[in-house]
């Protein structure tokens, strides 16, 4: 009688041992649910070429482009700005920039870019490469870019009979992707 | 025969009945231990417990189901060029790869009866495999494989926040991305 009695201490002093907290895993649970709608985007930014003038917002998809105080015969210009004088009728001033185009969550090969002036300049010739750029319509710089780097070179032919002073202007840029 | 089974019967009990006090004092004392342990055993085992909630952070996304151990995360639209993401959020660009959205948590873990446990482990899981993008929470990376421990010496009662991240390869494709996390807390 006495062993039974024993024995069945020992067995609930043992559950009582086990089932406390010291030998069971005290646990809590909870759940974060996410959600996130993706959606496709591409991305252009202008950068200092190294051959070119040094941009203003270098890196990033508003660039300025400050070529100073210039004249057609004499002075300075900018480090990597070239000036050239076309016989007796204008000068221009050129110089590279990069164009820089990433598209993201979207299978595209290639992309479409498009530039025209902000505001109409009919005096002025504004080019990127060989497109000529205006204000009535954008032009296609290129149908096919390659998504990555690319330089462009800007060129602002500036006719002699032109008063002189200063002229401001905005190219804007679009790239879409194909 | 049947008179003499019943005398045997009263027999039988009366050695029982007629032991001597102090054995019956002993079989009371032992009776109550074992009643003793019994109680003592439910309430060991039924007291210790942990409490998980999920808080907004200051400074963070602002949760569904804030205060409660079942919160949602809504980062709404998103893209990586452009767009806005929600306040508390942070877009990354990741080189010319993937990009990450990145927020703040809270974690408040409350103990009961569990006066020895100086601290507590929290794992999370992912409930869906979701290996086209890169889910972490704290220093641990996520999958649905197995539970990754997120810290092994959590602060009781405090609200510690933990930056949730999640990174999308720019090779994804657009769409909705769902999970849930599974977070597990276990006393130490």
């Amino acid at each position: 009688m006495k062993l039974k009695l024993v024995a069945g201490l020992t067995i609930l002093g043992l559950a009582t041992l086990v089932s406390s907290p010291v030998f069971a895993a005290t646990t809590a649970s909870g759940t974060v649910a996410v959600t996130a709608t993706v959606a496709s985007s591409v991305s252009l930014t202008f950068v200092t070429d190294p051959a070119g003038i040094t941009l203003g917002g270098t890196g990033t998809s508003a660039a300025t482009v400050a070529f100073g105080n210039v004249q057609a015969y004499g002075g300075v210009v900018p480090a990597n700005v070239t000036k050239t004088v076309n016989g007796t009728t204008n000068w221009t001033l050129s110089t590279p920039f990069d164009v820089v185009v990433a598209v993201a969550n979207q299978v595209s090969s290639n992309y479409t870019l498009t530039a025209q002036l902000n505001t109409a300049d009919a005096t002025d010739t504004w080019k990127i490469g060989a497109s000529t750029i205006t204000s009535a319509s954008a032009t296609t710089l290129t149908a096919t870019g390659a998504y990555g780097t690319t330089a462009y070179t800007l060129g602002l032919t500036i006719p002699f009979t032109k008063a002189a002073g200063a002229i401001t202007n905005t190219l804007n840029f679009v790239a879409t992707a194909n | 025969m049947k008179e003499q089974l019943r005398q045997n019967r009263i027999g039988h009990d009366a050695t029982v009945l007629l032991s001597s006090s102090h054995q019956m004092l002993k079989h009371f004392w032992i009776i109550v231990m074992l009643l003793t342990l019994a109680i003592l055993s439910v309430e060991s085992a039924s007291a210790a417990s942990l409490t998980l909630i999920f808080r907004s952070d200051a400074t963070g996304i602002s949760l569904g189901g804030t205060g409660t151990s079942a919160a949602t995360m809504n980062f709404g639209n998103v893209r990586a060029y452009g767009g806005v993401v929600p306040a508390g959020v942070t877009k990354s660009i990741n080189g010319t790869t993937s990009w990450t959205l990145s927020t703040p948590i809270d974690v408040k873990v409350t103990k009961s009866g569990l006066g020895t446990s100086a601290n507590y482990t929290m794992t999370a899981q992912l409930q869906t495999s979701g290996l086209t993008y890169t889910w972490k929470l704290g220093p641990a990376t996520l999958t649905s494989a197995f539970p990754a421990t997120v810290t092994a010496a959590g602060v009781y009662s405090a609200r510690t926040a933990y930056t949730f991240s999640l990174t999308i390869p720019f090779s994804a494709a657009a769409g909705t991305v769902n999970n849930t996390l599974d977070i597990i807390v276990t006393a130490n």
